[in-house]
C-alpha cells in the first residue's frame, strides 16, 4: 500500500503536467496540422527522451554538490570543456565509445582540479568555483585551436549517445553512479553529515578533505556522462564571460522541482520525473511555437519560485492536509 | 548592544598595533589596492601615446556602469546574499526607458522613463528581499525567478519593436567626450559619498553587515531583518535603475543582450575589490569602487600589451585566482562553504 | 686628395640615404594595425579570414588584431572597439552593425578609419544613413550576398533545387518548407523567401510534377539563432527538403535528432565544419546546397582602410561610403564541393587564396598608382565557384 502511495505521488506531477499540456494544446490551433494533432506524435517520446535524458544528467551532477552543500558554479564549464575534448579525441579516433571513455576521464580530471583548488585554497565554494569556471572558459579557447567542436554531432556514427537508444546509456550511468555515492559509499552518508552539521561532522572525526575529493569523482562522472549526451546533440562553442553559469541556472529548475518530487520516493527518482515533465512542458510549448520565445523563460521562472516554496512549505502543506482529512473524518 | 562588546571595543582601540599586525590585519584591502595601483600603473606606462586620454575616457565609460551598480550590490552582498537577475534587469530598463523616452518626447520623456524604471527597480527590491524570506525560500531563488522573469521580458518587449536595436531620440550626454567622463565621475563620485555615508553611519549598512555576520544574532538583537533585507535589496534597485541609466547615456541605444554578463561582471568587481562575498563585518563600501576599475584596468592593459585575444581570458583567470586566494582565503577551521 | 676621398665618401653616403628615405617614401606602405572584429570566435570562416589576413601583412606592412563582437549587446561592441582603438589600431574591420552611430563617435575621437565586412549594415543603411554612411570615417562595407537591388539568393536556391531534380529524376524534391532568421536581423531573407515563391509558382504552372511549398509560418519558421524546435518535422509533415535560407547548422542538428537526416534534404546558406562530410552523395546526403562567401571579400575594406592610413585617395572615390554585394560560392554539387574544399575557406592555406598578397597591392591606391575603386569593386564579382576552378 506505502508503494502505491509513493508511485501514485510520484506519478502524479508528470500526469498533471501532460494532462496540462493535453488540455492546452488540443484548445490552440497551432498544435493542428492537416488537422492531425501534433501533440500526440512519436516525437513527443522522442523529444521527452532526448531532453530529460540530458537534464537528469547536468541536474544530478548540480545536485550532489548541493546536496554536500557546496553551490558550484563550474558544473557548466567542467561540463563544455571536457566535451571539447571528449569531441575532439573520439572524432579524431572515429569511436564515440572512446569519445565517451575520454567525457568521463577528463570530467573527472576537472572536478578534481576544482575540489583542489577549492580545498587548498581554502575558498568560499562560490568564489572559487567563479575562478575555476573563468579558467576551464579560458581554456576552451586554447585547446584544439580554440574552435571548439561541432563534427561530433554531424556525424551519426559518432553521436549514437544523443539518440535513442544510446541516450540511456550515459542517463542509466548517471543514476547509478549518483545512487551509489549516495547510498553506498561511506563519503555519501558523511557528505550529508557535514551538508547538515559541517564543525560537528569534522569535530567527529569525518576528513573532509577525503570526502570532499570523493564526492568531486563522482559529480565528474556524471558532469562526463552529461558531457557526451550535450556533445552528441550540439556543437560545442568555446565559452567566456561565465556565459557557462547559465548551464547551472537552467537546469537547477529540475533540481529544485526533483528535491520536492523526490520527498515521496527518493532524490535520482525525482530528479527523473522532473526532467521528463519539464521536458513534456517545453514540448507542449514548442507544439504552440512558444519554445524559443519570451514566454518559455517567463514560465521557467515561475516552476523555480513555485516548487522551491512548495518544497520549503512541505511542513505547512502537509499540516493543512492533515486539517482538512481531519475536518472530512 | 550588549555590555560586554561594549566595553571590549575601547579597549582593542587602545592596544598597540604593530605594523606586521597592522599589514596581517588589512592584508586583504592592500591587496585590493596594490592590485589596483598595478594595473594603473601598466595602463600608464602601456597608455604614453597620443590615445592615453580617449583610453583614460574609455575606461571611465565601462567602470562607470559596473561601479553604479556595484555601490548598490555592496549593501546586499555584505548580507552574503547576492542577485543574479542584476543583468537581465539593467537589459529591460535600458529598454524601458528608450520606449517611454520616445512615446512621451524630450527630456521629460527621460525623467519619466526613468521614474517608471526606478519604481519597477523597487518593486523587484521588496520582492527579492521580502517574498524570499515570506517564503521561506534562499535568496538567490527570487533572484533565479527574477533573471527568468527579465529575460522573457527583454525577448518580448525587443520582439514587440520588431527589431534588432531601438534608439532613444533625445540626447542624453554631453557631445564632448572629456565632459561625458568628467560626468560620469561626478555621478560616482556623488553616488558612492552617499552610499558610503548609508554603508558606514546609519543603521542600513550596520544592520546589512550584522546580518551578514550572523542572521540569527542579528536578529536576537533586536533587529528587524526582513526590513533591512527589503531596503538593502531596494539600495540595490536604485543603483540598476541608476546604473541602467548610465549604460544608456553611452550607447543610446538597447537590444536583446543589452545588460547581458552584468550580474557576473558586477560579483566578480567586488571580489577584485575585496569583498567577501559570505558578507559580514568585512564587508567595504570600497570594493565598489576598487573592483570595477581594477576588472576594466586589467582588460584595457592585458590589450594594450598585445597579449593575444584568446590567451586574455586565460590571463585574467589566473589573476582572478591569484587575488582570491590572497584575500578571500580562510585560514583555519572547516572548509569555507 | 684624402680631403676629396673624405668630401665623395660623405657626398655618397648621403646620397645613399637620401635614396633609401625616397625608396622608403614612395613606395613602402606605412606601418598600419588593423583591428578586426569578427561576428565568431571559432569555425571555418573566422579561420580563413584570418588565414588570409595573415599572408596579406608583410606585403602591406599591416598587422592585425581580432576580436569578437556581438549580435545583440551595443556595450559589449562599443567596449571592444574601445579596446582595439586602445591597442593602438588605426582603422577597424567590424561584422556587426549595432551601436553603429556610437561606436563611430569613439572611431572619428580616436582619429581610427572603420569599415564593414560580412554584414549589410542594414539597420545604419535604412534608419542612420547620414550618421554612418555619411561619416567621414566609415569607408563602406561588403555584404556575403546580395544587398539593396541585387538581392538574389531565392532565386540561387531555386536554381540549386531545380539542377538537383533533373539530377535526380527518380527521387525529385517536391514539397518544401523555410527557415529564416528573425527580420529584424536578417530584413533580406524573407525576401529570399518570395524570390523563391515566384519561381516555385511560375515553374507549377507548365510543371508535369508540381513542386509544393508550406506556406512561410513566422511562428514556426523563424528561428531565433537558436536550432529549430523538434516539432517542425511534424508542423511541416511529408517535406522532402528543407529551403533553409539561415545557416544549415541550426536545422541539420534537430534533423538527426529526429531521425530525418536521410529522407529530407537541406539546402543553406552558409557552412559548418563538418558539412561536407554529409554533402551531395556524401554520407548520408543531407546537404544539398550551401552559399558561402569568400573570406577574400574582406580585401575590400582593408583595402579602403589602408588607402586612407597611407593618405591616399582612389580618383573614383564615391563621396559617401557604399555598401557592395560579394557574389558567393554557390555549392551544389560533388564536384563544386571538391572545388569548395581545395579553397582557402577549407584549407586555411593562402596559397589556396583568390587573391595573392600581391594582387591585393595592385588593388591599393599606393601600390598602384592606376589602381580605381571601380577595380576593388569588380574584383567582388570574381569570387564564384568558377574562379576557384581557375
Amino acid at each position: 500500500m506505502k508503494i502505491l502511495k509513493k508511485v501514485f505521488l510520484s506519478l502524479l506531477f508528470p500526469v498533471l503536467m501532460f494532462t496540462a499540456m493535453l488540455i492546452i494544446t488540443a484548445s490552440n490551433s497551432k498544435c493542428y496540422v492537416n488537422g492531425d494533432f501534433i501533440f500526440l506524435k512519436f516525437d513527443l517520446i522522442r523529444y521527452v527522451v532526448l531532453d530529460a535524458c540530458q537534464t537528469i544528467c547536468v541536474a544530478l551532477a548540480i545536485h550532489l554538490q548541493l546536496k554536500n552543500g557546496r553551490f558550484d558554479f563550474s558544473t557548466g564549464a567542467a561540463m563544455i570543456l571536457s566535451a571539447i575534448f571528449a569531441g575532439n579525441i573520439g572524432n579524431m579516433t572515429g569511436s564515440p565509445y572512446i569519445g565517451f571513455l575520454v567525457a568521463l576521464v577528463s570530467a573527472v580530471v576537472i572536478s578534481c582540479f576544482t575540489a583542489v583548488v577549492y580545498m587548498n585554497g581554502r575558498l568560499p565554494i562560490i568564489i572559487s568555483t567563479i575562478g575555476v569556471t573563468l579558467l576551464y572558459e579560458s581554456l576552451t579557447y586554447l585547446v584544439f585551436g580554440g574552435t571548439g567542436i561541432s563534427v561530433f554531432y554531424q556525424d551519426t556514427r559518432l553521436s549514437v549517445f544523443g539518440r535513442m537508444p544510446g541516450i540511456f546509456v550515459p542517463a542509466i550511468l548517471a543514476m547509478l553512479v549518483f545512487t551509489f555515492y549516495d547510498k553506498m559509499t561511506v563519503a555519501g552518508r558523511r557528505g550529508k553529515i557535514l551538508a547538515n552539521n559541517q564543525s560537528a561532522g569534522v569535530n567527529i572525526g569525518i576528513n573532509e578533505y577525503h570526502n570532499t575529493i570523493t564526492s568531486y569523482v563522482f559529480s565528474g562522472l556524471i558532469i562526463g556522462c552529461a558531457s557526451i549526451i550535450y556533445l552528441s546533440q550540439n556543437r560545442v562553442n568555446p565559452q567566456s564571460g561565465l556565459s557557462t553559469s547559465s548551464v547551472m541556472f537552467s537546469y537547477i529548475v529540475s533540481v529544485f522541482m526533483g528535491r520536492f518530487i523526490g520527498l515521496a520516493s527518493n532524490d535520482v527518482i525525482g530528479i527523473g520525473i522532473a526532467a521528463v515533465s519539464m521536458s513534456i512542458l517545453d514540448y507542449g510549448l514548442n507544439c504552440m511555437n512558444l519554445g524559443a520565445g519570451g514566454w518559455q523563460q517567463i514560465i521557467m521562472g515561475v516552476f523555480v519560485m513555485a516548487f522551491y516554496t512548495m518544497s520549503s512549505q512541505i511542513g505547512n502543506i502537509q499540516k493543512l492536509f492533515r486539517k482538512l482529512t481531519k475536518k472530512e473524518a | 548592544m550588549p555590555e560586554k562588546l561594549k566595553t571590549n571595543t575601547p579597549v582593542e582601540e587602545t592596544e598597540k598595533v604593530t605594523p606586521l599586525q597592522f599589514l596581517k590585519k588589512h592584508v586583504y584591502d592592500i591587496t585590493s589596492y596594490m592590485g589596483l595601483v598595478l594595473v594603473a600603473v601598466l595602463f600608464v606606462i602601456f597608455n604614453s601615446g597620443p590615445r592615453f586620454m580617449f583610453n583614460l575616457s574609455s575606461v571611465i565609460q565601462t567602470a562607470s556602469v559596473y561601479a553604479v551598480i556595484a555601490l548598490g550590490a555592496v549593501f546586499v552582498y555584505s548580507m552574503g546574499f547576492m542577485d543574479v537577475s542584476i543583468g537581465q534587469q539593467v537589459g529591460v530598463y535600458v529598454i524601458l526607458m528608450i520606449l517611454i523616452g520616445n512615446k512621451v518626447g524630450g527630456v521629460p520623456g527621460v525623467i519619466v522613463g526613468f521614474l517608471a524604471v526606478l519604481a519597477l527597480a523597487l518593486i523587484c527590491g521588496a520582492i527579492n528581499g521580502a517574498v524570499a524570506v515570506w517564503l521561506g525560500l534562499p535568496s538567490i531563488v527570487t533572484s533565479l525567478f527574477l533573471m527568468f522573469f527579465f529575460t522573457g521580458a527583454q525577448v518580448l518587449l525587443m520582439e514587440g519593436t520588431g527589431k534588432n536595436s531601438i534608439e532613444l531620440e533625445q540626447a542624453v550626454r554631453p557631445e564632448g567626450r572629456n565632459e561625458y567622463s568628467l560626468m560620469l565621475i561626478a555621478i560616482v563620485i556623488v553616488l558612492a559619498l552617499i552610499a558610503a555615508y548609508f554603508f558606514k553611519y546609519t543603521k542600513l549598512g550596520k544592520y546589512t553587515r550584522a546580518i551578514g555576520a550572523n542572521e540569527t544574532t542579528a536578529a536576537q538583537s533586536g533587529v528587524n531583518t526582513i526590513k533591512w533585507r527589503v531596503i538593502a535589496y531596494m539600495a540595490l534597485g536604485v543603483c540598476v535603475a541608476l546604473g541602467s541609466f548610465v549604460l544608456l547615456t553611452r550607447t543610446g541605444t538597447a537590444g536583446k543582450g543589452s545588460g547581458s554578463g552584468y550580474a557576473m561582471d558586477v560579483m566578480i568587481c567586488l571580489i577584485l575589490g575585496g569583498m567577501p562575498l559570505s558578507g559580514g563585518m568585512k564587508s567595504k563600501i570600497s570594493a565598489a569602487l576598487v573592483g570595477p576599475f581594477t576588472y576594466v584596468l586589467l582588460s584595457n592593459d592585458l590589450t594594450t600589451m598585445g597579449v593575444d585575444l584568446n590567451w586574455i581570458n586565460f590571463v585574467k583567470a589566473l589573476i582572478f585566482i591569484a587575488i582570491v586566494l590572497l584575500t578571500c582565503r580562510k585560514k583555519d577551521g572547516v572548509l569555507p562553504r | 686628395m684624402k680631403n676629396v676621398k673624405r668630401i665623395f665618401a660623405i657626398v655618397l653616403a648621403l646620397s645613399l640615404v637620401l635614396a633609401l628615405a625616397a625608396c622608403g617614401g614612395n613606395n613602402g606602405p606605412k606601418k598600419a594595425k588593423i583591428g578586426v572584429g569578427l561576428y565568431s570566435d571559432a569555425g571555418p570562416a573566422p579561420d580563413s579570414t584570418k588565414a588570409y589576413l595573415a599572408s596579406l601583412t608583410e606585403k602591406l606592412n599591416v598587422e592585425f588584431v581580432y576580436t569578437t563582437l556581438t549580435q545583440t549587446d551595443e556595450a559589449a561592441n562599443i567596449s571592444k572597439v574601445q579596446e582595439l582603438i586602445a591597442a593602438n589600431c588605426d582603422g577597424i574591420i567590424i561584422t556587426m552593425d549595432m551601436g553603429m552611430e556610437a561606436i563611430l563617435k569613439e572611431c572619428q575621437e580616436a582619429g581610427v578609419y572603420c569599415a564593414g565586412y560580412l554584414c549589410d549594415f542594414d539597420t545604419s543603411y535604412n534608419n542612420n544613413y547620414d550618421n554612418v554612411f555619411k561619416n567621414p570615417y566609415f569607408l563602406g562595407t561588403v555584404a556575403d550576398g546580395g544587398c539593396g537591388n541585387e538581392l538574389k539568393r531565392g532565386y540561387d536556391f531555386w536554381d540549386s533545387l531545380m539542377e538537383y531534380n533533373e539530377a535526380h529524376p527518380d527521387d525529385p524534391v517536391t514539397h518544401v518548407s523555410f527557415t529564416t532568421f528573425p527580420a529584424w536581423a536578417f530584413p533580406y531573407q524573407q525576401e529570399y523567401v518570395n524570390q523563391f515563391i515566384e519561381k516555385c509558382d511560375e515553374y507549377n504552372k507548365t510543371a508535369a510534377t508540381p513542386i509544393v511549398y508550406d506556406p512561410f509560418d513566422e511562428s514556426t519558421d523563424v528561428l531565433m539563432f537558436s536550432p529549430v524546435d523538434s516539432t517542425y518535422f511534424s508542423k511541416h509533415a511529408d517535406i522532402d527538403a528543407v529551403m533553409c535560407i539561415c545557416a544549415g547548422e541550426f536545422v541539420y542538428g534537430t534533423m538527426v535528432s529526429a531521425g530525418v537526416d536521410k529522407t529530407i534534404k537541406l539546402f543553406a546558406a552558409g557552412y559548418t565544419e563538418g558539412d561536407n562530410a554529409n554533402f551531395g552523395s556524401r554520407g548520408n546526403g543531407t546537404y544539398q546546397l550551401e552559399l558561402v562567401c569568400a573570406p577574400e571579400s574582406i580585401t575590400y575594406p582593408l583595402v579602403l582602410l589602408l588607402n586612407k592610413i597611407n593618405g591616399v585617395e582612389f580618383k573614383d572615390m564615391p563621396a559617401e561610403a557604399e555598401r557592395r554585394s560579394c557574389t558567393s560560392f554557390i555549392i551544389n554539387s560533388d564536384a563544386d564541393m571538391e572545388l569548395f574544399e581545395k579553397s582557402i575557406y577549407l584549407t586555411n592555406d593562402p596559397a589556396n587564396a583568390l587573391l595573392t598578397p600581391d594582387d591585393v597591392y595592385n588593388l591599393t591606391a599606393f601600390g598602384n598608382e592606376n589602381a580605381t575603386y571601380a577595380g576593388l569593386v569588380e574584383i567582388l564579382n570574381h569570387m564564384n565557384i568558377e574562379d576557384l576552378a581557375k
